[in-house]
């Protein structure tokens, strides 16, 4: 299966960072997001999702983001529906979220993801 | 919201045209580049840019149609400085009978506090559709990050089209 590598380019900084990586089971994603046509650009990982959990069982997420506009937080909001889904299968999947602590604002954001979806999502605060 | 208009302002920044994404990246990095304004006040304003200026490019009446043949909105921004807080307000054009929609939205956000906005905000993120008028969430986003009611002002143009203008409020030393 293949793996998703995006790089974040100076010229687009709208565009996050990704690496969906099928071998080590990590789906990081960094960055800000807030592109124009945001389902779009998170239609083929979602995709790439429902396919690895045809031959895998374990997964790890990574949010890193800076930023993201209210279109992406509706994708994220359907992401984590979606692993909640999974992971009601019997799917091991962890969803790990790191956030500036200067950035009380994501914090709010990631409390209100873990209300909205019923997802344990582990907040990690970083310098 | 209370503005003291008489107090003196500087422009910091100001734009007329298309909101084309690559170029409000670049005033969103001219923003992060505000190293007069405390960190945490320039985060919350670049975050109230994008929202306020993604609203026009994506609902803007007035559109142009680029060489990838999208379309984008038009529309203009402006970001004031007074001494206590910082303004940014953008204007463009909406159909005439979508003012008392949003004029509505406006009013109903501007009485809910930033907890009953949140609730709001999960409520219709949920719906995979916005409203005719679009631009529901975003104004309340723009109304959670920049702690402040959102002011707007809609103007008759002509028979079928109003002006739209939008300004957010963001007091300085959240720090």
């Amino acid at each position: 299966m293949e793996n998703i590598i995006i790089h974040t380019e100076p010229s687009t900084p709208y565009i996050p960072e990704i690496l969906f990586d099928a071998d080590k089971g990590i789906c990081d994603l960094s960055g800000e997001s807030y592109m124009e046509e945001t389902y779009k650009f998170y239609l083929p990982l979602i995709e790439w999702i429902h396919k690895y959990f045809i031959d895998h069982q374990t997964l790890v997420f990574n949010f890193k983001f800076i930023y993201f506009n209210t279109s992406t937080s509706r994708i994220i909001i359907d992401l984590l529906v979606m692993i909640k889904e999974y992971i009601s299968k019997g799917n091991q999947i962890t969803v790990n979220w790191y956030y500036n602590e200067d950035d009380p604002d994501m914090k709010d954001e990631i409390q209100d993801f873990i209300e909205e979806t019923g997802i344990n999502i582990i907040i990690i605060k970083i310098n | 919201m209370e503005l003291n208009q008489t107090s003196t302002s500087k422009i910091l920044l100001s734009y007329q045209g298309p909101f084309i994404i690559d170029e409000l990246s670049k005033f969103g990095f001219l923003i992060r580049s505000f190293d007069f304004l405390k960190s945490c006040t320039k985060h919350k304003l670049f975050k109230v840019f994008i929202e306020l200026t993604q609203n026009v490019a994506l609902y803007s009446e007035e559109r142009m149609e680029l060489k990838s043949l999208a379309k984008v909105g038009i529309g203009s921004f402006m970001i004031k400085e007074y001494d206590s807080y910082i303004l940014l307000e953008t204007n463009n054009r909406i159909k005439k009978q979508h003012g008392a929609i949003l004029a509505n939205y406006c009013i109903e956000m501007n009485k809910f506090t930033v907890p009953e906005l949140r609730d709001l905000k999960a409520c219709k993120r949920r719906h995979t559709e916005e409203p005719s008028t679009g631009a529901h969430i975003g104004l309340i986003q723009i109304c959670i990050m920049s702690l402040n009611p959102v002011n707007y002002e809609i103007s008759e143009i002509d028979n079928i089209s109003s002006s739209f203008r939008v300004i957010s409020k963001i007091n300085k030393f959240y720090e």
